[in-house]
């Protein structure tokens, strides 16, 4: 496939991102995803579920993903959680990261330090209004995500499809899209909007390399179209199966139950027994809508191999 | 742009529909998108008033459309309602030879339309729904995303994850709905996979559409935020942000049930809104597309401008 502006910004082969997913983005899968020409992201907990401990385990995820490929990849920080503390980044720093994926919060509390040290910055965004808060902010490339996408999801749920166009109209900076790609069909469809890469998180989460329990992966590849769903609406927005767990959240959400009882507490420990513990039943399975297109769990770097040949069949097509 | 089986299936030159929409989806509109080479739909409510009688007034309407075209065009169905029977007699007695049917059982008159050798198309907003609508015999599936104004289905899938997964499912042809308004959404359609698109929101910024100026005026102001989906637990609708939509927002967030919400809002709200202009107190059906529709245009000038295009953002992704 042809090359685009996020292939020679990040230089990588390929404009496939792999999204951060909290938990379970680890080493192996990032320096899968690198190795076959995409851009692989590490979690800084990755198979660390104690906050506290963060800052070793970027060092250790960062050094065996430095064992594995010497390709680039990245490390994703979410901003809420980090706030202005700048010790795990210099982590990063010290380690010679030169691409980071931010998100959920102000992309100008560190994009200038990012800069100084040549790290390049792309950060996660949902509206036409925080791409362009993005773009003067500084940073070099705006991840579009839309409403199909799986975990923490933007209260203005605009689509892929719909969110996509529009960022790119609003901003000079290359866009990523994200949410609701699975194949090469999504990929040629994502760059057809105007977007220059993909990024995929529920995809990736399917892989032989990916830390994430047996039972979670088994149940992305079981889900059919309708499997996931938002809870938390005006609280905090999440895409996940749809479970013993969620169907009550939903369930109170219907009957207009009060914001105290639809609010997850323990979100991090039901994240946990979900993605590491496997519990799919009653724990919080973060899932995108395209979960019912994944239909195996392959290698990733069979993920992008097989993205990529589809991708020029499908142009061809056209 | 490539023919597809939807323009052999239809007799049309591209394969871009013109969606249906209730009270503005009249015979000028139906007839200029067909004599650009698409497919214009007519609703059978165009234009009259509440107590006018539906059936006279969808006659008048498919006459209004042969004076100008002689083309091809479909009715829309909408099969829920009480006077379908005497409608389906109008369509087969004026020789309409498309229609496109929703919001309701494809079984329970598909054959009387086969039998009176009309195509039908039937919009579905899930896997399931497009292979029962395929055993039921229909023509094409619209497969109509979570973007889509209007009445939504319960599952929220969007157009991008929703198109591919019926693709794969169904052998008849797919038409993408739902956040297409230019020629990179017809491209991304075609890339998951759809073999023709239906638009309703691009159209009714249009010259022809017999909607109220200030409806149309909202639309192109709207920001890519500027609708919202109410009534979930109910009937899902999506519309322009106001003061109708507030409203029953608040309703929707205390639980209300079905009768205390028509008690409230009575009927007719929509025609207020989009027809009357009354564009506060009324009902705004409008999909997220709009963020991106910037002027009011004749109908032709659209399906010419993606044709246009077409070539060159395909080329593009080669």
């Amino acid at each position: 496939m042809k090359k685009t502006k996020v292939c020679d910004l990040l230089g990588i082969e390929y404009p496939i991102i792999q999204g951060a997913m909290g938990l379970i983005a680890g080493a192996e899968l990032a320096a899968a995803v690198s190795e076959a020409g995409g851009l692989g992201v590490i979690s800084p907990n990755a198979g660390e579920p104690d906050w506290s401990k963060v800052g070793d385990n970027i060092r250790k995820q960062i050094k065996k993903a430095k064992s594995l490929t010497s390709k680039p990849f990245a490390v994703n920080f979410p901003i809420h959680m980090i706030k202005d503390d700048r010790s795990l980044i210099d982590i990063a720093v010290a380690e010679g990261i030169k691409v980071v994926t931010t998100g959920a919060g102000s992309p100008a509390l560190h994009t200038p330090y990012f800069h100084e040290h040549g790290i390049k910055v792309l950060h996660l965004v949902a509206t036409v209004k925080h791409a362009v808060g993005a773009e003067k902010a500084g940073v070099d490339i705006v991840i579009a995500e839309g409403y199909e996408s799986g975990g923490i999801n933007s209260p203005d749920e605009l689509t892929t499809l719909v969110l996509i166009p529009q960022v790119v109209d609003a901003v000079k900076i290359p866009v990523v899209a994200a949410g609701g790609i699975g194949d090469g069909r999504g990929l040629a469809a994502a760059l057809a909007l105007g977007a220059q890469g993909v990024q995929m998180g529920t995809r990736f989460v399917a892989t032989t390399e990916c830390l994430a329990h047996p039972d979670y992966k088994k149940s992305i590849v079981e889900a059919g179209d309708t499997a996931t769903v938002i809870t938390g609406r005006g609280l905090m927005m999440f895409r996940g199966l749809l479970n013993e767990l969620t169907r009550d959240l939903v369930k109170k959400e219907r009957s207009g139950a009060p914001d105290e009882e639809r609010s997850v507490k323990m979100f991090s420990k039901l994240s946990e027994a979900a993605l590491l513990g496997g519990d799919v039943v009653k724990g919080q399975a973060a899932c995108g809508e395209v979960a019912g297109l994944v239909r195996e769990e392959i290698s990733a770097g069979e993920v992008v191999r097989r993205m990529v040949a589809d991708y020029d069949r499908i142009v061809k097509g056209l | 742009m490539k023919k597809t089986r939807v323009c052999g299936l239809l007799g049309i030159e591209y394969p871009i529909i013109q969606g249906g929409m209730t009270w503005i989806a009249n015979a000028e509109l139906a007839a200029a998108v067909s004599e650009a080479g698409g497919l214009g739909t007519i609703s059978p409510n165009a234009g009259m008033r509440i107590e006018d009688n539906v059936e006279a007034n969808l006659r008048d309407q498919i006459r209004r459309a042969k004076d100008i075209t002689s083309k091809p065009f479909a009715m829309n169905i909408v099969v829920l309602i009480p006077e379908i029977a005497a409608l389906v007699d109008v369509l087969i007695e004026e020789g309409v030879q498309v229609v496109t049917t929703a919001a309701g059982n494809p079984r329970l008159h598909t054959s009387r339309f086969k039998d009176a050798g009309i195509i039908v198309l039937h919009v579905v907003s899930s896997v399931r729904q497009a292979q029962v609508a395929e055993e039921c015999g229909v023509d094409a599936v619209i497969a109509e995303g979570f973007e889509a104004g209007g009445h939504n289905g319960f599952d929220e899938l969007t157009t991008m994850v929703l198109v591919p997964q019926i693709v794969d499912a169904v052998n008849i042809p797919v038409i993408a709905a739902g956040g297409i308004a230019d020629v990179r959404g017809v491209a991304a359609a075609f890339a998951l996979g759809a073999e023709g698109v239906q638009m309703g929101t691009r159209f009714i910024a249009t010259i022809e559409c017999n909607a109220h100026q200030d409806f149309k005026r909202r639309i192109v102001e709207s920001p890519d935020t500027g609708t919202m989906i109410t009534g979930r637990a109910l009937s899902p609708t999506r519309g322009l942000k106001n003061e109708f939509s507030a409203e029953v927002a608040r309703m929707d967030k205390k639980g209300t049930t079905a009768d205390e919400l028509l008690a409230h809002i009575g009927m007719g709200r929509s025609r207020m809104g989009q027809f009357e202009g009354l564009v506060e107190e009324g009902e705004l059906y409008c999909g997220e597309i709009s963020g991106m529709i910037r002027d009011i245009v004749p109908a032709g000038d659209i399906i010419k401008k993606i044709v246009e295009d077409y070539d060159r953002v395909v080329a593009g992704l080669r």
